[in-house]
């Protein structure tokens, strides 16, 4: 039933937020079953966010919080945010997203890459990115994701009910260490083929 | 039966002739060598590791992720909000995590060229299932 429950749920996700279902799509039963409640609001959260923050890609593609938040700073008038401690405010809701991150600190599966593919996404109808750009940003994306949530996934299978070892320790930072380098290869050609 | 056999390991050769393509592939074979570079240089973890401590040290209240002209600021009003002891030590570990950004950059900067140029070739997925499959994490 709960199976159910979560099909029909990230089903439903899929019609207006196809990344955000290939995020959840690729976490695991258990945790995503506990967090499901909180899923809309969230997504609500990130609709509104994106609405406020009113820039295209072709103006701006952040590369942390920090760039993100400095461009808000700079240029609040262009913005729908009233002000800078509201962004921040209704990012921290944003934040929560990382509720579904199978392990801490995933670059990966940051709310803040949802952030950018949920942008991308959803902006890509009013603004002039190449879909040659954004398709191959997107293909790529899920690529990198796939392949850690895999790697994550048959890694937790294979201690599940045993103690987490060096061994553990040593695969899963290799893991995320690969990860990160394929996000920037991701970001690298996407920010070049919009000239950025 | 045997039609049925002769397909499966018609299929089997061209997957495993393909891998052996981009396996073969001198531009991926660059790219791997320079995943492995940018992979072994140490800032890619101390920019992580720093990451992790901020985040850790301001409780990952967003207040705190400002710039850093507004940080000091921030800093000097709330810093009981923080387990920063003084409004320097936060503002110095904003600064040494910016600047590991750029390091970041300069690491992976030949590894994301290579990659641009081989996803003219092969999409990104056969690129990076490539570099697991002669770099599989699991073999360690």
């Amino acid at each position: 039933m709960k199976k159910i429950f979560f099909f029909t749920a990230i089903f439903y996700s899929s019609i207006s937020f196809a990344n955000v279902n290939s995020q959840l799509n690729s976490l695991s039963y258990e945790y995503v079953n506990d967090n499901l409640s909180d899923v809309s609001k969230k997504i609500q959260a990130i609709e509104s966010f994106n609405h406020k923050l009113n820039v295209t890609f072709v103006e701006k593609l952040f590369e942390s919080e920090e760039d993100m938040f400095l461009w808000i700073d700079a240029n609040l008038e262009r913005t729908k945010f009233h002000s800078l401690a509201e962004a921040k405010s209704e990012w921290e809701l944003i934040d929560k997203l990382q509720e579904f991150e199978i392990t801490d600190n995933s670059s990966l599966k940051s709310a803040y890459e949802l952030m950018i593919r949920i942008q991308i996404k959803t902006l890509s109808g009013k603004m002039m990115i190449s879909d040659e750009c954004k398709d191959n940003f997107m293909k790529h994306s899920e690529a990198h994701s796939e392949i850690y949530a895999d790697q994550i996934d048959k890694l937790y299978s294979e201690y599940r009910g045993k103690e987490h070892d060096e061994r553990f320790e040593k695969i899963k930072a290799i893991i995320k260490k690969n990860d990160f380098i394929r996000m920037y290869n991701c970001t690298t050609y996407f920010k070049q083929c919009i000239g950025l | 039966m045997r039609k049925q056999f002769f397909l499966i390991a018609l299929i089997l050769t061209g997957f495993v002739g393909f891998s052996q393509d981009i396996l073969n592939d001198p531009l991926f074979i660059k790219y791997e060598e320079t995943f492995k570079t940018a992979y072994n240089n140490n800032v890619i973890d101390l920019y992580n590791a720093k990451s992790d401590e901020y985040n850790q040290k301001i409780n990952k209240n967003k207040k705190f992720n400002d710039t850093p002209d507004n940080l000091e600021n921030i800093l000097k009003e709330d810093l009981k909000e923080t387990k920063f002891k003084t409004v320097e030590e936060g503002v110095n570990l904003q600064k040494e995590i910016f600047s590991l950004l750029d390091e970041v950059r300069e690491v992976t900067k030949e590894n994301n060229m290579l990659f641009i140029e081989l996803q003219k070739k092969y999409t990104a997925k056969e690129i990076f299932e490539a570099y697991e499959l002669r770099n599989n994490p699991f073999k360690i």
